[in-house]
């Protein structure tokens, strides 16, 4: 569409301990409610985002991995997950919250070099 | 009195057990407790409501034992020193 923008967001925190997982995936919700072209690459510590059975409840904050969930609702669909990344902490995409495409760190220069953006939070 | 290590960041782990000695206790809160997913040799404690939150209650390791909030207060009144690593 006219004046969209290839945006990547480039999560690398992992969620509730500080603010920056929450306020980052707010920012591409927000990114997809103005109908930019969202990508979100998970990686290094933000893999944990991504986790099964989250419960922000238990210290009294939003659950993240919900708030992952969402995105696909705001036509955020090109989800990504960085293959080092889970294996590192002994995690597979079965884990996850919802379908990401796994890519290797190899593959992700070609990932950035295609968009006009990127926050890396 | 032994010490109590409390590890507040998943990085903080490895410098943390370079230094503890076998009797001491080490707790793993807030983002440290990633740690009690991966493998690892010594015995741990996690905090519960913490690992919970991370969805790693299914997660957690054979040798990390999850503690509640009154036994974190208990941990700290039978311990000296306290180490906090971050």
């Amino acid at each position: 569409m006219n004046g969209a923008k290839k945006i990547l967001f480039l999560l690398r925190q992992p969620p509730y301990a500080t603010s920056h997982a929450l306020e980052a995936l707010e920012a591409a919700l927000v990114a997809g409610v103005f109908e930019q072209e969202v990508s979100v690459l998970f990686k290094d510590a933000g893999v944990w985002q991504l986790l099964s059975d989250q419960s922000g409840d238990v210290l009294a904050t939003r659950t993240i991995g919900k708030i992952v969930t969402a995105l696909p609702e705001y036509d955020i669909d090109s989800l990504y997950v960085c293959a080092e990344s889970l294996a590192e902490r002994h995690l597979t995409v079965q884990d996850l919250v919802l379908p990401v495409t796994v890519v290797s760190v190899a593959a992700q220069g070609d990932l950035i070099n295609a968009m006009n953006a990127v926050v890396n939070d | 009195m032994a010490t109590l290590h409390i590890v507040n960041k998943s990085p903080a782990l490895a410098s943390c057990l370079q230094t503890a000695a076998l009797e001491d206790t080490i707790l793993l809160i807030e983002d440290a407790v990633y740690q009690a997913s991966v493998p690892t040799e010594r015995k741990l404690l996690a905090l519960t409501d913490d690992v919970d939150a991370r969805g790693l209650k299914a997660r957690v390791r054979r040798n990390v034992s999850v503690v509640d909030y009154d036994e974190f207060v208990n941990l700290v009144t039978t311990h000296q020193p306290i180490v906090s690593w971050r």
